[in-house]
């Protein structure tokens, strides 16, 4: 404990209570509704009051037991939270869960503090001349919806910014992105941007992929680890579990950080480098390994392009020059070449430290290129193991809570809209209307890239002549996220004040309600939080796990998912966005969200996650292996903890789940895999396709590119389709086919969807695609 | 019977706080803003060497607040957990002098003559009150023994540093980790000067 | 290729790392050139970078407002090398002034620490609430004050975003500190 951080200024002397219960909460909410203090806000005054009736629940009374999943980083620990009476009364340790067998960090372990509604926004309010009115529902959705649609009609609807949440669970992120789109703009965002972005882009191409190619878990099966820009003791502690029982098992942990962290006093080899200097550093220990031929020459044969032109690069990075740039002296880059080379296979872990970067989407690269050249992909205690810092960061990023994309990263590109059009069973030219129809220093609105969340402030900012769209941004929803989290303070600040509304939708009046000097136009509606809703979240290993809903919403809250229902309904869309989802009340059905999404999301494997299978495993946490995440028995038997995806096909062809990407020691049918294809399979004329490399009983042997209805055809596997499934693939590719026909078929053929790829690794090919993908982001849909 | 004891694996704990945190959620009827019962302490900040502990009432056999408490609000159950009873407690600050671990706590932080009850690590063992009853859960907190369980902080403990449960138990697992380990010095946390050696 | 941050201590790399030319990103322009090529280093020396700690979690709104973990954490705070400490006779504990080449201030506690090396400095980034100094405290809705605020990290972060994906440049800008 550092007494320096931890001060003693403490103010409070009157006896308060830690553990508010929801019942005082309600109860001093009711008083407040009662009259006593009808206008204000319930204080702190009210609080006290309340506390002194403190209510009692026995300790005999039924206890119910929840299955819930920590809401603060993307590890996933598994949480029993006990509530009796309506009342959150105990968390209890999931001994039995496979990610965190009851262990919890500080955030983890407060997670019941939530169920006391302390400091929560209990009802919609509103900003009246300097001071917050409480409002009622029906008046703040009338009126901000009054006020939306007042800029759309004057600016068109990319004037309003739809900020999303990595908090959101993967229905209400899929959603939220659908409502964006129905409102017609791709100015939607949340904070992957400001997190992985740079991954997602610089690792997807390289891999295919932009995620955490293994588990945590399987960090107990590495032979080296080495940490850049990650400091998992402070922002995903219970990760440390695995890993020090890695390092117990004899792995070697070397930490590349510009401060001595907490993770630093628990390595073999600390290396300081000056900030900025990821790629430098990378470089030079490439240097050493070239130098001493430590390569994998096999592996890179088979599966990487380009390796040459990366070793020719290497040459400027002499261990002078990265000395005099990075900093680090010629012996600690020999000793740490070496400890990588000595001890494979080795997993290499990066966080902000290395993607919040001007040059964030190259530092990426260079971590994958360190990995390639040191054959540790694909394989059991290799990877690149990148940790995602928010529950669910991976689900909102995959259900394309993001400018740039569609879910499942099928782009922005007509054939994508199209994709959607047919999973959401709506007219394409009914959606393409909702969008500005006008062309913007050659953009046009549907299909270019929003505004980023991290520079929304620009959006406002802007020279209006000088933006790729109609007019500034005007207005905007902050659903699930702090403005906290931008840098240029006083831009972000001046930007709060030009805008003409302000929504915030927080179960917590984040800064973006009081930074701005305002006086009026500033909403805040309450939100539920995640132990008041149930639904599915994405952890940093791409598992996917239910949670129950523990407590009934506190004081007015809603759910997110309700509150865009309410809010579609006013802007004329609410039959579109629920064509195919129950609406109880107003509250959209979260497992019907949930079908939805399975129906379209071929790309990444999110199809076989059906809520029913989800809902098994999160049952059956104890018979998964905490060492490999499967079941050796019970009702999950073979499948991999949370089906993490890619899951294909649909729920009913039983897919294990993925849990280590392209390895090829495995059936596809049984969680391996190969690259996927990003931008062809041809460079300069060579053929990148993998040569003699394919997953287990393929029955094509080396590269082949993606499965479509005519390579069906020609491979003389079309009949093995049923007749409905062949009237649904018809001019089809396996990521187009709603049938999931063409996938299985490939499938059982031993084939993998993604294409059997090299790993391309030169930056000059690199650079021509990050061109590409400025406008389109993710790959191509052949339609 | 049983001899319960905490044991806290340096090797392995990280400051996460959440054995802080845990107790807060275990106790938080009893606790007021700014106490807590558990605190974990780190020494050579920010250098090589750098190490965690987390640090409570150590429940110890010979227990020095027992001995000086001029009150006799202590007392030791069967299983070797030290207690007090804050009906009697004079709030004199004696235990607090004589604990070498600093686990006597006193929630009003006022000058000597007005301490209030003392406060501490209960072993999530409740106190001499009723099981269960109110007036445990707001004077003393949780009673997870009574139910069969261990203290919350240990449990909850992210890495599995902080051992909870019979002397001999945790002693024999933190015995199989240092075997396992070999010497501490050759492979666990940074040295520069062991790092020097490795080439 | 490497490439020098926009605000880097070291100008004399400047020629051979340069960054990208300023240039339209998706709907933005984005600066890149134009901000390296003056040199901050002189007025801001010292290089700050931002990072989580483990009792709070992106801005901070939620788990400050969570009673059991704000009492760990209650005051925002700037890591600093004992040597630059020392050459700014500041002392562990003391209220600092750490400025930003974008003219913002913010004003947090010193920690003086080796964990970061000389001539670098360290800020969480959960704290919100207080802004150049300025307390926002009474501007919540009543009742709903987190139990802590300080001031944000993001106030003094400066101008950079990434070629492809416009992610943020929180790790390497520049600062100096001074005795507040």
């Amino acid at each position: 404990m550092r007494l320096s951080r931890k001060s003693e200024q403490v103010e409070v002397v009157e006896k308060q209570h830690l553990g508010l219960n929801r019942r005082q909460f309600l109860r001093s909410a009711g008083l407040a509704t009662g009259g006593i203090a009808a206008a204000s806000v319930l204080g702190m005054g009210m609080m006290r009051k309340a506390e002194a009736q403190t209510e009692f629940v026995p300790h005999d009374t039924p206890i119910e037991v929840k299955r819930t999943i920590c809401s603060h980083c993307a590890v996933g620990c598994g949480v029993y939270a006990h509530v009796q009476d309506g009342v959150w009364t105990h968390q209890e340790p999931a001994f039995d869960h496979p990610f965190n067998a009851g262990g919890h960090c500080a955030k983890g372990a407060s997670l019941r503090e939530v169920g006391s509604g302390a400091k929560r926004v209990k009802y919609p309010m509103k900003l009246v001349n300097g001071k917050w009115k409480r409002i009622s529902w029906e008046t703040a959705i009338n009126e901000v919806s009054e006020r939306a649609l007042k800029v759309r009609q004057e600016s068109g609807p990319d004037s309003v910014y739809f900020m999303g949440s990595a908090k959101f669970s993967n229905e209400q992120a899929y959603l939220y992105r659908k409502f964006a789109a129905m409102w017609g703009t791709n100015n939607v965002d949340h904070s992957a941007r400001i997190c992985h972005s740079t991954t997602v882009a610089g690792v997807a191409n390289t891999w295919g992929y932009g995620a955490q190619t293994n588990s945590i878990n399987d960090m107990r099966n590495a032979k080296s680890m080495i940490f850049i820009g990650s400091n998992p003791t402070e922002a995903h502690p219970v990760a440390m579990q695995h890993i020090l029982e890695g390092k117990e098992r004899g792995a070697k942990v070397i930490v590349v950080d510009p401060r001595f962290t907490h993770t630093a006093a628990k390595c073999d080899e600390y290396i300081h480098i000056r900030s900025g200097t990821d790629i430098p550093f990378i470089y030079g220990l490439l240097w050493h390994i070239f130098d001493n031929g430590w390569q994998a020459q096999e592996f890179i044969d088979e599966r990487v392009y380009g390796i040459s032109r990366i070793q020719d690069a290497c040459k400027n990075w002499t261990p002078e020059e990265v000395e005099n740039v990075v900093g680090v002296p010629r012996e600690q880059m020999y000793r740490t070449a070496k400890m990588l080379a000595d001890n494979r296979p080795g997993t290499v872990v990066w966080c902000m430290g290395g993607t919040q970067h001007h040059i964030g989407n190259a530092n990426t690269r260079a971590y994958c290129i360190l990995q390639l050249a040191l054959g540790n992909m694909g394989v059991v205690g290799g990877g690149t193991n990148i940790f995602r810092g928010h529950d669910n960061v991976q689900g909102a990023t995959d259900f394309g809570l993001l400018n740039d994309t569609l879910p499942g990263y099928y782009g922005l590109k007509t054939g994508s809209w199209q994709h959607w059009c047919r999973v959401w069973d709506l007219d394409y030219d009914w959606v393409k209307g909702r969008f500005d129809q006008g062309t913007y220093l050659g953009q046009v609105p549907m299909n270019s890239t929003g505004i980023p969340c991290s520079r929304w402030h620009d959006g406002v900012l802007e020279n209006k002549a000088e933006l790729a769209q109609r007019d500034n941004v005007r207005m905007a929803f902050f659903w699930g996220q702090s403005v906290t989290t931008e840098t240029r303070g006083q831009h972000v600040k001046e930007a709060l004040e030009k805008m003409d509304t302000v929504v915030v939708v927080d179960p917590y009046p984040t800064i973006a309600s009081i930074l701005g000097n305002r006086t009026d136009g500033v909403y805040i509606l309450p939100a539920c939080t995640q132990f008041e809703t149930y639904g599915s979240v994405s952890a940093s290993n791409r598992s996917i796990q239910w949670r129950d809903k523990v407590i009934e919403p506190l004081f007015e809250c809603k759910p997110d998912h309700e509150t865009m229902y309410l809010l579609a309904q006013k802007f004329g869309f609410e039959k579109q966005l629920c064509k195919h989802i129950k609406v109880n009340g107003s509250e959209p059905l979260i497992e019907d969200i949930t079908r939805e999404f399975n129906r379209g999301m071929w790309t990444v494997g999110y199809t076989g996650q059906s809520p029913e299978r989800l809902k098994m495993h999160q049952q059956n946490w104890g018979t998964f292996s905490i060492e490999t995440l499967e079941a050796p028995g019970g009702p999950a038997k073979g499948e991999t903890y949370g089906l993490p995806w890619p899951c294909w096909g649909t729920p009913e062809q039983k897919h294990p789940g993925t849990q280590i990407l392209y390895r090829t020691d495995r059936e596809v049918r049984n969680g391996g895999g190969t690259f996927r294809a990003r931008y062809g399979v041809e460079h300069d004329g060579v053929n990148i396709l993998a040569e003699g490399s394919y997953s287990k009983g393929s029955d094509i042997k080396d590269g082949y590119p993606e499965f479509t209805d005519k390579m069906l055809k020609q491979l003389g596997w079309w009949d093995d389709l049923t007749p409905e499934e062949k009237l649904a693939a018809e001019g089809r590719n396996w990521k187009t086919d709603l049938s999931g026909g063409i996938v299985r078929v490939a499938i059982a053929h031993g084939c993998s969807l993604m294409v059997m790829l090299k790993h391309v690794v030169s930056f000059g090919i690199s650079q021509m695609i990050s061109q590409c993908i400025v406008s389109r982001y993710i790959h191509r849909v052949v339609t | 019977m049983a001899v319960m004891k905490f044991l806290c694996d340096t090797k392995r704990c990280i400051e996460c706080n959440g054995c802080v945190t845990a107790c807060s959620n275990s106790n938080s009827e009893a606790l007021v803003w700014g106490i807590q019962r558990r605190r974990v302490v780190t020494l050579k900040e920010g250098e090589p060497g750098e190490a965690s502990i987390s640090v409570a009432c150590m429940h110890c056999t010979d227990a020095p607040c027992m001995a000086v408490c001029p009150a006799n609000c202590f007392y030791r159950t069967d299983d070797g957990i030290v207690l007090h009873n804050k009906a009697t407690c004079i709030g004199c600050g004696y235990c607090f002098y004589a604990c070498p671990f600093g686990a006597p706590q006193f929630p009003q932080k006022t000058s000597f003559g007005s301490r209030g009850k003392m406060d501490k690590c209960t072993y999530c063992a409740g106190g001499p009150v009723p099981d269960f009853s109110k007036e445990e859960v707001e004077l003393y907190g949780a009673n997870r023994i009574a139910e069969g369980k261990l203290p919350l902080c240990a449990e909850m403990c992210s890495t599995k540093a902080l051992l909870a449960g019979d002397a001999e138990v945790i002693s024999s697992i933190y015995r199989q980790r240092v075997a396992a380990r070999s010497n501490p010095n050759v492979i666990w946390g940074y040295d520069p000067q062991t790092a020097a050696d490795f080439k | 290729m490497h490439r020098e941050p926009l605000y880097t201590p070291r100008r004399d790399l400047v020629a051979k790392y340069p960054t990208y030319q300023d240039r339209r990103v998706a709907r933005l322009p984005t600066l890149y050139w134009s901000i390296q090529k003056e040199d901050y280093a002189k007025d801001f020396p010292v290089i700050l970078t931002t990072g989580r700690i483990v009792e709070y979690e992106g801005g901070g709104e939620e788990t400050r407002s969570n009673a059991w973990l704000a009492q760990l954490a209650r005051e925002m705070y700037i890591e600093i090398n004992p040597a630059d400490a020392a050459d700014r006779g500041i002392r562990n504990g003391d209220k600092v002034e750490v400025l930003s080449p974008t003219g913002a201030k913010v004003f947090v506690k010193a920690m003086v620490t080796p964990r970061v090396a000389v001539g670098e400095s360290f800020m969480p980034f959960h704290f919100a609430g207080v802004f150049e100094g300025k307390s926002l405290g009474p501007k919540y809705p009543e009742g709903t004050e987190p139990f802590v605020i300080g001031e944000a990290a993001n106030t003094a972060m400066t101008y950079g975003y990434d070629v492809v994906t416009q992610i943020q440049e929180t790790k390497a800008t520049l600062c100096q500190i001074k005795k507040a």
